[in-house]
C-alpha cells in the first residue's frame, strides 16, 4: 500500500491552478448572488401578486432541483439555440441564480424577523419606501442574516466542484487531469478533499471575525434598533 | 429492547469507525489471476462505454467491436463473462486494485505505462483525428485550427496528443487553439461539437465511421495528430497468465479469420496490428 | 425553438427507472444518515476527549468539502484503505449517508439546545436510566421539533443524487445524460428530468409541512 504522493508533487501547477480558479468563480458568484439575492427578495415581499408570483416560482424551481441539472441545461442544451457560453460563464450564471434563490430566501427571513413596528413607525414618518428599506430595514438584517448567508456561501463554494462536469478548469477537474495522468486515484481526490477543507476553514474564520466586528460596531444600528 | 438499540448504536459507531479509520488490510492472492477465475468460472471485467465502434451502448445493451471479441474470449476459456460499465476516470487504478480481472476497454498502450499493466496483443490501432461540423467551412487543415475550441477527453492519451500539437503551434508563433476543454466522456464530446459548444473534437480515428452513421450528414473530418496509437485491454501486473490465455485466444481468432470478419463488419475495413507492439521493459 | 417531445417520451422509461433508483438512494441515504446522525449527537457527549474530537472533525470535513468529493473519495479510496470493495449503489448510499449524517446530526443538536432542562431533572428524579431517558423521553422531542430541517435535509439528500451519476450509480441524471447523448435533445430530456426533481423535492416538503402540523400536537 503506498502512495504516490511525488507524482502529484510534480503537476502541483495544475492543482495551483484549479484552486485559483475555485477561488475566482467562487468570488464572483457568491456577490452576484448576494445581488439576485436582494433583487428577488425585494420581489418577494411585494405586495403586488405580479412581482410576487415569479418571484415565488424562480425561488422554488432553483430550490427544488439539482444544481447538477442547471448546469447541464445551460450548458449542453442552450447551445442548439445558438447561445453559446464557456463552462466558465455558465458556471458563474448558474451559480449565481441558484444561489440567489437561496439568499433570496434568508433575506426574506430577515425582513420578517423585523419587528413591524419599525416599518409602521417608518411609514409614519413619510419616509419613502426606497428610504426606509436602504436605512432602517436593512441595517436591522446583517446580525439576523449573517450566520445563514456564510452558510450559502460556503455552499456555493463546494458546489463549485460540480462545474468540473462542464469543463471548467477549477479544483476537483485538476484532480481527474492529474489522476488521468498518474492514475492515482485515491492520493488525487484525498489531496483536493484536504484544500477544499482548508478553504472552507478559512472562510469560516474570517466569516466568524467578520461577524463579530459587524456586531461590536451597531453604531449605524443603534439609531434603527431601539 | 434497549440492549438491542445499544448494539445497534455500538455498531452504527462500529461501522463509522471502520469507514474512516485506515485499516491496512489487503487481500491476499492465494491463487494466481488465470487460475481464480477459472475456479469461479466468471470472468469480471470494466468497461468504458462511450468509444463506438469499439465500446458503446445501444438501448442500454453493451455492443461493438470489443464486445463481440470478448464474448468469443470467454467462450474460448469457458467462462462467464460479468461486464462492469465504470468511467474511464478510475478504471485502470480499480485493475490495480483487483476490484476486477481486466479492463476490457480500449486502453492506448503508452511508454509511462506498460510496466505498470499486463497489455494483451492489440485491438486496434488508430490515429488520433480531429472532427469538425461538417457545415464549417472554416476549418480545412491544421494550420486553421488557430482561435478554435477543441475537446479532448480529460486524462486520456489524445489530450497529451492535443496539448503537444498546441505547444507546438504556439511554438511557431500562431495563437494555438483558443482553448482545450477537458470533458468526462467522449459521449459529451460528440454532443458538445454538434450543438456547438466547441468547434473540434478529438475522437480515435475508428470511431468516425460509427459517428457518422449515427449522425449522418453532421459531422465531418478535419485531419489527425500523433503519431498513431495502439489499443489493447489491460490486467493487473500479476495476471500475466491471465493475459496470457487472452493473447492465446485472440491470436486463434485472428489465424481463423474472426478478427478480419469483425473488422469488416466494425469498422469497414481491415485493421493491421503491429507485430512488436510493446516497447522495452514491459511485462 | 423547437422543441419534440414526442421523439423522446417513449424512451423515458430507463429514465422514470432511474428517478425511481434515485428515490431509493434517498430514502436509504436518508436512513443512514438519520443514524450516522444519532450516533454522532450521542457520541458528542461521550467522556472521550478523542470521541468528541472525532465528532467535530467529522462535522468540520464533511460540511467542509464538496459533496462530489466525498463521493469520489469514498468511492476510490475505500477499496485499496480497507478491503472491502462495494459496487457504485453501495459505495454511494454510504458516501451520501455519511454527509447527510453530519448535517442531520447539526440538526439534531439544535433541537437538543431546545430541551428544557427541567426534561433531564425530572427524569432523572423519576429514576430513568440514562438510556431510558435519551430514547424515550429526550430524542422523541428532539425529532420531533426538527422535522421541518429534517424534510429539507432529505431534499438535499435527492438533490446529492445526482452527483452519484459520476461512479456510474443509474440514477435520474445518468439516465437522461444516457438519453440525451443517444438523441442529441437535451433540453427535452433535461427538461423532463428537471420537472421529475422538482416534483420529488415539492411533494417531499409538501409531505414534511403536513407532518409538521400533525406534530403541533406533541408540542409542549
Amino acid at each position: 500500500m503506498t502512495f504516490d504522493y511525488l507524482a502529484i508533487w510534480d503537476h502541483r501547477d495544475i492543482l495551483i491552478d484549479g484552486t485559483l480558479k475555485t477561488l475566482l468563480i467562487s468570488a464572483i458568484a457568491i456577490p452576484a448572488g448576494v445581488c439576485i439575492g436582494i433583487f428577488v427578495c425585494l420581489l418577494r415581499i411585494s405586495n403586488r401578486r405580479l412581482l410576487r408570483w415569479p418571484a415565488i416560482a424562480y425561488i422554488e424551481i432553483m430550490r427544488n432541483i439539482p444544481l447538477l441539472i442547471l448546469l447541464f441545461m445551460v450548458f449542453y442544451a442552450l447551445p442548439f439555440y445558438g447561445i453559446r457560453l464557456s463552462g466558465l460563464t455558465t458556471g458563474f450564471i448558474c451559480l449565481s441564480v441558484y444561489g440567489g434563490a437561496y439568499f433570496a430566501e434568508v433575506f426574506r427571513g430577515g425582513v420578517e424577523a423585523v419587528p413591524k413596528g419599525q416599518f409602521d413607525a417608518a411609514k409614519a414618518l413619510g419616509l419613502k419606501y426606497g428610504f426606509y428599506m436602504r436605512r432602517v430595514i436593512f441595517p436591522q438584517l446583517y446580525s439576523y442574516v449573517f450566520p445563514p448567508a456564510t452558510n450559502i456561501a460556503l455552499t456555493l463554494i463546494k458546489e463549485s466542484s460540480l462545474l468540473s462536469m462542464i469543463t471548467v478548469a477549477e479544483l476537483t477537474y485538476a484532480a481527474h487531469d492529474i489522476n488521468g495522468r498518474t492514475f492515482t486515484p485515491v492520493e488525487t481526490f484525498a489531496t483536493i478533499a484536504i484544500i477544499y477543507w482548508g478553504i472552507s476553514i478559512v472562510f469560516l474564520n474570517l466569516t466568524s471575525r467578520l461577524q463579530s466586528r459587524i456586531e461590536m460596531d451597531p453604531v449605524s444600528q443603534q439609531i434603527a434598533i431601539r | 429492547m434497549e440492549p438491542a438499540k445499544m448494539r445497534f448504536i455500538s455498531l452504527t459507531k462500529a461501522l463509522v469507525a471502520s469507514a474512516t479509520a485506515l485499516a491496512l488490510s489487503s487481500p491476499v492472492y492465494a491463487q494466481t489471476v488465470l487460475e481464480a477465475v477459472t475456479a469461479s468460472g466468471k470472468l469480471t471485467v470494466a468497461t468504458e462505454v462511450a468509444y463506438p465502434p469499439m465500446e458503446y451502448l445501444e438501448d442500454g445493451v453493451v455492443v461493438g467491436y470489443g464486445k463481440d471479441i470478448l464474448d468469443l474470449i470467454v467462450a474460448d476459456i469457458g467462462v462467464e463473462l460479468e461486464q462492469l460499465q465504470l468511467p474511464w476516470d478510475g478504471i485502470l487504478a480499480g485493475v490495480l486494485g483487483k476490484k476486477y480481472d481486466l479492463v476490457a476497454t480500449s486502453v492506448a498502450i503508452m511508454p509511462d505505462r506498460v510496466d505498470k499493466y499486463a497489455f494483451t496483443r492489440p485491438l486496434a490501432v488508430a490515429e488520433t483525428m480531429l472532427v469538425k461540423l461538417e457545415r464549417d467551412d472554416s476549418m480545412s487543415g491544421l494550420d486553421d485550427v488557430n482561435g478554435k475550441i477543441i475537446g479532448v477527453e480529460l486524462g486520456s492519451s489524445q489530450a497529451q496528443e492535443v496539448e503537444a500539437v498546441d505547444a507546438e503551434l504556439k511554438a511557431n508563433g500562431s495563437a494555438g487553439f483558443a482553448d482545450i476543454r477537458g470533458f468526462k466522456s467522449t459521449d459529451d464530446i460528440r454532443l458538445a461539437l454538434a450543438s456547438g459548444q466547441i468547434d473540434i473534437a478529438t475522437i480515435p480515428s475508428f470511431s468516425l465511421a460509427a459517428m457518422q452513421n449515427q449522425r449522418p450528414g453532421v459531422y465531418a473530418r478535419l485531419t489527425t495528430i500523433g503519431s498513431g496509437t495502439v489499443f489493447a485491454w489491460v490486467a493487473h501486473p500479476d495476471g500475466v497468465d491471465l493475459r496470457d490465455r487472452v493473447n492465446e485466444a485472440l491470436e486463434k481468432l485472428e489465424a481463423d479469420g474472426t478478427l478480419a470478419e469483425l473488422q469488416m463488419e466494425w469498422f469497414g475495413f481491415e485493421m493491421e496490428i503491429p507485430e512488436d507492439y510493446l516497447p522495452d521493459g514491459a511485462l | 425553438m423547437d422543441l419534440q417531445f414526442f421523439e423522446i417520451i417513449p424512451k423515458t422509461g430507463p429514465m422514470f427507472i432511474g428517478a425511481l433508483y434515485t428515490i431509493f438512494v434517498g430514502v436509504i441515504a436518508c436512513g443512514v444518515g438519520i443514524i450516522v446522525g444519532t450516533a454522532l449527537l450521542l457520541m458528542r457527549n461521550s467522556r472521550f476527549w478523542l470521541v468528541r474530537k472525532f465528532v467535530g472533525l467529522y462535522g468540520s470535513f464533511i460540511r467542509g468539502t464538496p459533496a462530489l468529493v466525498q463521493i469520489l473519495v469514498f468511492y476510490y479510496a475505500l477499496t485499496p484503505l480497507t478491503g472491502i470493495d462495494v459496487g457504485p449503489l453501495t459505495a454511494g448510499i454510504m458516501a451520501v449517508g455519511f454527509n447527510s449524517g453530519a448535517y442531520v446530526a447539526e440538526i439534531l443538536r439544535g433541537g437538543l439546545s431546545r430541551i428544557p432542562n427541567g426534561q433531564w431533572e425530572a427524569a432523572e428524579a423519576l429514576g430513568l436510566s440514562k438510556r431510558k431517558i435519551w430514547f424515550k423521553i429526550i430524542l422523541p422531542q428532539v425529532f420531533n421539533s426538527t422535522i421541518p430541517l429534517l424534510v429539507n435535509e432529505f431534499t438535499m439528500v435527492i438533490k446529492i443524487t445526482p452527483l452519484l451519476s459520476t461512479i456510474t450509480l443509474v440514477e435520474l441524471t445518468r439516465a437522461a445524460q444516457i438519453l440525451y447523448t443517444e438523441t442529441f435533445r437535451p433540453v427535452e430530456v433535461l427538461l423532463v428530468a428537471a420537472l421529475v426533481y422538482f416534483v420529488i423535492c415539492f411533494s417531499i416538503s409538501q409531505c414534511g409541512e403536513y407532518l409538521q402540523r400533525r406534530s403541533v400536537k406533541y408540542r409542549l
